[in-house]
């Protein structure tokens, strides 16, 4: 398989805070990765700095995404490229529907001109499909949703736009278990040989359905330790005492 | 008036600091043919009672403007929607070429329980200087209902003053809906008197500011009447070296009780030559009412920007859809198909973000 996205040795600040030290990470084609750690150890961040959020800046290091050093480019040019980020807080837009949002942004992406009507069927088998009323599409994006519909709209997103790479920052946070469900079927349903996933949580549940490539413990914003799903279960069980222990 | 200064408008209903410049504001006067305002009215027949409720109507721009518009009015329109009835006037489309000036004097009354919806547009067809100053006065009587759109698209070397004057009395709705987009100087003066018991008044306004035009608002909500409702919201974005003034006043009268006003501003800024300046104002001289206002002003949050180019929009894609979004509300409101359609492609024209 070849590489998709590669983190070499990236150091970044947030408000001249050190928040990564040197970070590596290598993400191949069709791979899922997932990402635990402790509160603060820098999990979003990494997402931020691989989407390319100006707030945060890339002091030593580089990110490639196939072959290509995209540590420079905006975070439009980013997406243009097939990276996504579905957000732990995503911001709420008065005035623009969600249904003309994902039109605006998939033509965009395409460069192609849509089908109104073939746009909408498509959208609304999407939404069934994320157990999303369908008048949810003609409101605005993600004002007055709940934070589980919040949820939802993110992974729709990523649905409609198809990336090559999906990081999904703590997508189940504050989902019930029958919502975690409908969304872990909805990043089921996009996963495919070609993508990949990217996946920040603390929570296994979301990641029953997935075949779970490695497992990376991130603290002190450097990953500490790789390995395959049964580090999972190791964190669950003991948390990341005994593995930050052996690093501190 | 003052020959040198032109006439003076807008007046803030509270002094502050003269060095601030927002007092009031200056709008030129043009020469026009003098005419006999009282003559329209009989034409109108509205009588000497109505008549007098329409002369005593004060409105945002203030007496100076009132009295310019109706002493030159080219253009005299009175709507009268008897009880209970319910209509939609035809679209009063003014069009401006060759230096067209326009002083038009609209006057609505709706009686009790009717309902009416009134839309006027001014839209220019060339490049010529024009002028325009419109006075539209409202009587909305028990029970009554009046929607008022307004689109103003005129050119860059256009003046354009937009002066209204509504009283609302028991349980009768005023909704106001205003597209300000162009002219050379836009100057629009609202006052509103809620003085009916569970009178409403709803004001919508959006307004474009770019190169060094200059857009000045003056909005006022006067509560008299008891249980009064009156929400005014005024969103806008500024690039160039544009100057806007906004001035939002609630006022609430001794023995409106209950009564409830709010008030909001939203202005991007694209532009560090733009100049904006904003006062709220909430005057009170009744204790059992409840004042609200909020300005956001500034350019787009961050944290928006960032999420909304992690879809693949570039900065500018973003910065005209926000713009466009926060137009959204008045926007929907425009059901003209041929006037949407104008205020879409001039929307584009102009919208040329860098």
């Amino acid at each position: 398989m070849s590489e998709l996205l590669r983190v070499e040795n990236v150091h970044a600040l947030a408000d001249d805070k050190q928040i990564l030290n040197g970070l590596n990470l290598e993400i191949k084609k069709g791979e899922t990765h997932v990402i635990m750690g402790p509160n603060g150890a820098g999990k979003s961040t990494l997402d931020s700095v691989i989407m390319g959020n100006p707030q945060y800046k890339v002091t030593e290091g580089k990110v490639f995404f196939e072959g290509e050093d995209i540590t420079a480019l905006k975070a439009d040019a980013r997406a243009r490229k097939g990276i996504f980020l579905s957000f732990q807080t995503p911001e709420e837009v008065p005035g623009v529907t969600l249904e003309d949002f994902l039109r605006v942004c998939r033509r965009n992406m395409t460069g192609q001109p849509l089908k109104v009507f073939a746009f909408r069927k498509e959208l609304k088998a999407l939404m069934d499909d994320l157990d999303m009323d369908p008048s949810y599409a003609s409101r605005y994006l993600n004002v007055g949703f709940s934070g589980g519909e919040k949820k939802k709209s993110e992974i729709l997103q990523m649905l409609v736009l198809q990336p090559k790479l999906a990081m999904l920052d703590e997508t189940d946070s504050g989902l019930d278990v029958d919502a975690v469900r409908v969304v872990s079927k909805g990043i089921k349903k996009f996963k495919n040989e070609d993508n990949s996933l990217l996946i920040i949580t603390h929570n296994a549940r979301i990641l029953e359905n997935l075949d779970i490539d490695k497992v990376h413990i991130l603290y002190n914003g450097r990953i500490i330790k790789t390995a395959g799903p049964e580090l999972i279960e190791e964190v669950n069980t003991n948390g990341f005492a005994n593995i930050i222990g052996k690093e501190d | 008036m003052n020959k040198n200064t032109g006439l003076s408008v807008n007046h803030l209903p509270v002094l502050t600091w003269n060095h601030i410049g927002i007092n009031e504001a200056q709008f030129p006067e043009t020469e026009l043919a003098e005419v006999e305002f009282d003559a329209c009215y009989e034409k109108s027949g509205f009588g000497k009672e109505i008549a007098e409720i329409f002369d005593n109507i004060e409105t945002g721009m203030g007496a100076e403007a009132v009295a310019f518009t109706m002493n030159h009015c080219t253009n005299p329109i009175f709507i009268r929607v008897k009880e209970g009835e319910k209509k939609v006037i035809e679209p009063l489309k003014y069009t401006f070429a060759d230096g067209a000036k326009v002083c038009d004097v609209t006057y609505i009354l709706a009686e009790k329980n009717s309902e009416v919806s009134v839309f006027q547009s001014y839209i220019s067809e060339d490049d010529t200087a024009s002028y325009h100053a419109g006075l539209t006065k409202i009587v909305a009587l028990e029970g009554a209902k009046v929607t008022l759109i307004q689109t103003q698209l005129l050119n860059d070397s256009s003046l354009h003053s937009n002066d209204l004057g509504i009283k609302i009395e028991d349980s009768a709705k005023v909704e106001l809906v205003q597209a300000e987009l162009g002219a050379k100087m836009d100057y629009v003066g609202c006052m509103a008197l809620l003085s009916g018991y569970c009178a409403e008044f709803v004001a919508d306004t959006i307004y474009y500011g770019d190169e060094k035009r200059k857009t000045d608002l003056n909005f006022i909500a006067r509560h008299t009447g008891k249980k009064t409702v009156s929400n005014m919201k005024a969103k806008g974005a500024l690039f160039g070296e544009t100057d806007k003034v906004y001035r939002g006043t609630i006022d609430f009268i001794n023995g409106c009780k209950k009564a409830k006003g709010d008030e909001s501003e939203e202005t991007l800024i694209f532009s560090d030559k733009a100049r904006n300046r904003t006062i709220p104002l909430i005057l009170c001289d009744e204790e059992d009412v409840v004042g609200n206002h909020a300005a956001t002003i500034g350019r787009i949050n961050e944290n928006r920007m960032f999420y909304l180019m992690s879809r693949g929009l570039s900065e500018n894609e973003v910065k005209e859809l926000v713009v466009r979004a926060s137009y959204e509300s008045v926007l929907s409101r425009i059901t003209d198909e041929e006037i949407r359609s104008k205020v879409d492609s001039y929307l584009e024209r102009r919208m040329i973000i860098e």
